[in-house]
C-alpha cells in the first residue's frame, strides 16, 4: 500500500511542479540570453537590453526565492488538504494505516524538496556559467569535495537529512493540531510560524551547548584543523536528537489522525 | 367507496385525500385540506397481503390520513418489540455497537448506543437533523473514534481491514478536483481489491461522462453521480451512504435509488442515512430510527407497517414529533 500511496503522491507533485520548474527554466534562459545580448550591446549606444536583462535577473532572483519556500509550503498545504479537508473523506477511508500515509507524505515531500533545491542549485550554476564564472564555481566545489572525508561527510549528511525530516514533520504536526482544534486559517498560520520558531530556538540552544559554534560557520578552517572526529561525534549526536524529535512528531500526528480527526 | 381513488401506478384503491399511495409510495398531490379522517376504521393488526406483490405493500387503511392521530405509535405497547436491536432469522452479524458514545466537548452526539446490523438488507438510518446519523456513519467508516464503548464490523475493530470491507459515500464532494475520471478509476482500482472497474466504466458510459473529464469541470450533479458509481461499483460487505438524495432533483433521485438497488451485492448491507423518507421508503427492507444519539426503534420495514398500520413516514413523524 505504501508503494501505491507514493505513486499517487509523486504523480501529483510531478503534475504540479513541472510547470514551476518550466517557468524557472524559462527565466534562467531569458536571463542568460539577456546577459549575452547585453555584453554585445555594451559596445553600441543605448541600454534597452541592459534594462531588460536587469528586469529578468530581478524576476529570476525573486522566483528562485519563492520556489525555495513554495516547495515546503506546497507540501504542507497538500498534507492539510489531503488529510484534513474534503479530500480527507477519501484518504482516511482507504484501507491504509495513518503511519503509511505520513511516511508516504514525508518521503514524497522530502524528495520534492531535494529535487527543487537541486534544480535551483543547477540553475544557479548554469547562470554563473552563463556569466563566465562557471569554472570558478566548479573548481570551488571540486576543492571542497576533495577535502571531504567520509568520517565527516556521512554524519553531516545524516544530521542534515534527519533535521530536514524533523522540520517537515514539525510543519505537518502544526497542521494536524490546527485541524484538531478547528482553527481558522490565521490560527493555522500562527501555529506553523510558531512551530518553526520553536524548532529554530531549540536547535540554536543545542548548537550553543556544543561550546564551539565556530566549527559550524567556517568550513575551511574546520577542514584545515582536521577535527573530523570532534565534528563527526557532534553530528551523530545532532542526528540522534533530530531523529528523536522526528519520532515524537510522527507519533503525535498519528495520534491525532487516529483519535482526534476533525474533518471539515 | 366514493371517497376512494385508484392509484395511477399500482391500481390499488386509496383514500382520495392521500398525499401518496399507501401501496407503492408514489406521490399523488398536495396535502389534505381537512385533518378529519374519512371513514376511520378501528385499528386492527392485519396480515400482510402477498397479492400486493411488492416489499412495501401493506394492508389497506380505510380512509385514514390525519395528523390528529388517535393511536400514536409512541404510546403503542407494540413499540417495545422494536426498541431492542436484534438480528432477523438467517442474518449474519455485520455491525455491532456496544454502549457506544461519542461526545464533542459537553455535547453527546451518540449516547450508549446498542446496535446490531445484519447482512443482506437495505437499511434506512432515519432521524431528524442532529440525531447522530452522520456521526454513527463516520464511526463505522473510521473517520471518527467513539469516546467510549466499542464498535466492530464483521467481528473486527474498525481499522484498515474493515475499511477494505466498507464502501462510503459522504454527503459532499470528496474526490480531488484536479483528478480526471480515469485517474480516480485507477485510484480506486489500486486501493480497493473489490472494485469492479468494468461495471463502473459501463455506468459512466451510460451517463455520457467521459473518462478524460476533469472532476473540476463536471457539474455538481455529475460529480455526485461519479462518486455514487465509484462507491457502488465496489463489491463491499457494507455500503454507507450519507444523505445520497439530499439536494438533488427528482429524476436524479430515482437514478440514485435505482443505482443503489441494482449495483449492490445482495449479500451485503446498505445503510442509507436520510430524512427524506417518502422517497426512500419503497427501497427499504429495514429501518433504524435514532433520536438524540440513542436507538428509538429498529425493525423490518414490512413488519413495522403491518404492526402499526402506517407508512414509515407517518411512524417517523410520530416518533420525532417532539423534535
Amino acid at each position: 500500500m505504501l508503494g501505491k500511496l507514493l505513486k499517487y503522491e509523486f504523480k501529483y507533485l510531478v503534475k504540479e511542479f513541472t510547470r514551476y520548474y518550466a517557468v524557472y527554466g524559462a527565466l534562467l534562459v531569458a536571463v542568460i540570453l539577456m546577459f549575452q545580448l547585453a555584453m554585445l550591446e555594451k559596445s553600441s549606444s543605448g541600454g534597452f537590453i541592459t534594462i531588460l536583462f536587469t528586469a529578468c535577473l530581478v524576476a529570476y532572483v525573486i522566483y528562485t526565492i519563492l520556489l525555495v519556500f513554495l516547495t515546503i509550503a506546497y507540501n504542507v498545504r497538500r498534507f492539510k488538504r489531503n488529510m484534513f479537508s474534503q479530500e480527507g473523506y477519501l484518504t482516511n477511508t482507504l484501507p491504509v494505516t495513518p503511519e503509511q500515509h505520513i511516511i508516504a507524505k514525508v518521503i514524497a515531500g522530502g524528495a520534492n524538496c531535494v529535487v527543487s533545491y537541486v534544480v535551483i542549485f543547477f540553475g544557479l550554476w548554469l547562470l554563473l556559467a552563463g556569466f563566465g564564472l562557471g569554472e570558478d564555481v566548479f573548481s570551488f566545489f571540486g576543492d571542497l569535495i576533495s577535502y571531504m572525508n567520509i568520517r565527516y561527510a556521512l554524519p553531516t549528511f545524516l544530521a542534515a537529512t534527519t533535521g530536514f525530516i524533523a522540520v517537515l514533520l514539525c510543519f505537518y504536526l502544526a497542521v494536524a493540531i490546527s485541524s484538531m482544534i478547528g482553527g481558522s486559517k490565521g490560527k493555522a498560520i500562527l501555529l506553523l510560524v510558531g512551530a518553526y520558531i520553536a524548532y529554530m530556538v531549540i536547535s540554536s540552544m543545542i548548537s550553543a551547548s556544543f561550546k564551539e559554534p565556530k566549527y559550524y560557520s567556517d568550513v575551511y578552517s574546520l577542514l584545515a584543523k582536521n577535527v573530523y572526529r570532534t565534528v563527526a561525534t557532534r553530528m551523530y549526536i545532532l542526528t540522534l536528537l533530530h531523529s528523536a524529535i522526528a519520532v515524537a512528531e510522527f507519533c503525535g500526528i498519528v495520534h491525532i489522525i487516529k483519535n482526534k480527526l476533525n474533518l471539515q | 367507496m366514493e371517497n376512494e381513488i385508484k392509484c395511477p401506478s399500482c391500481g390499488q384503491l386509496i383514500p382520495s385525500k392521500s398525499v401518496f399511495c399507501l401501496y407503492c409510495g408514489i406521490s399523488l398531490g398536495s396535502a389534505p385540506t381537512s385533518s378529519q379522517p374519512i371513514d376511520v376504521q378501528p385499528q386492527q393488526q392485519q396480515e400482510y397481503n402477498p397479492q400486493v406483490g411488492t416489499s412495501y405493500g401493506y394492508p389497506q387503511q380505510q380512509g385514514y390520513y390525519s395528523y390528529a392521530n388517535p393511536n400514536p405509535v409512541t404510546s403503542d405497547p407494540r413499540l417495545k418489540e422494536f426498541q431492542t436491536s436484534r438480528l432477523r432469522p438467517g442474518q449474519s452479524e455485520l455491525v455491532r455497537c456496544s454502549a457506544m458514545s461519542k461526545c464533542y466537548g459537553n455535547m453527546y452526539a451518540l449516547s450508549g448506543l446498542e446496535l446490531l446490523i445484519g447482512s443482506g438488507k437495505v437499511i434506512g438510518l432515519l432521524g431528524p437533523n442532529g440525531s447522530g446519523k452522520t456521526t454513527l456513519i463516520k464511526i463505522l467508516c473510521g473517520l471518527l473514534t467513539p469516546t467510549s464503548g466499542s464498535v466492530t464490523i464483521a467481528g473486527m475493530n474498525v481499522g484498515p481491514a474493515t475499511k477494505a470491507l466498507v464502501s462510503y459515500l459522504p454527503d459532499r464532494t470528496y474526490i480531488p478536483e484536479w483528478m480526471t475520471v480515469r485517474e480516480i478509476l485507477d485510484y480506486f482500482s489500486d486501493f480497493y481489491r473489490d472494485f469492479r472497474r468494468p461495471l463502473a466504466e459501463a455506468m459512466l458510459n451510460n451517463m455520457h461522462i467521459g473518462q478524460d473529464s476533469v472532476m473540476k469541470k463536471l457539474s455538481k450533479g455529475n460529480q455526485e453521480k461519479v462518486q455514487l458509481v465509484l462507491v457502488m461499483s465496489r463489491d463491499a460487505m457494507l455500503y454507507l451512504l450519507d444523505e445520497p438524495i439530499a439536494g438533488v432533483d427528482p429524476v436524479a433521485r430515482d437514478f440514485i435509488l435505482e443505482t443503489i438497488i441494482r449495483m449492490h451485492n445482495p449479500s451485503s448491507s446498505v445503510i442509507i442515512s436520510t430524512h427524506l423518507i417518502t422517497d426512500i421508503e419503497p427501497v427499504l427492507n429495514e429501518v433504524i430510527m435514532i433520536k438524540y444519539g440513542t436507538l428509538v426503534l429498529q425493525g423490518d420495514a414490512d413488519q413495522l407497517r403491518n404492526t402499526f398500520g402506517k407508512s414509515l413516514n407517518d411512524i417517523f413523524k410520530e416518533v420525532f414529533a417532539e423534535c
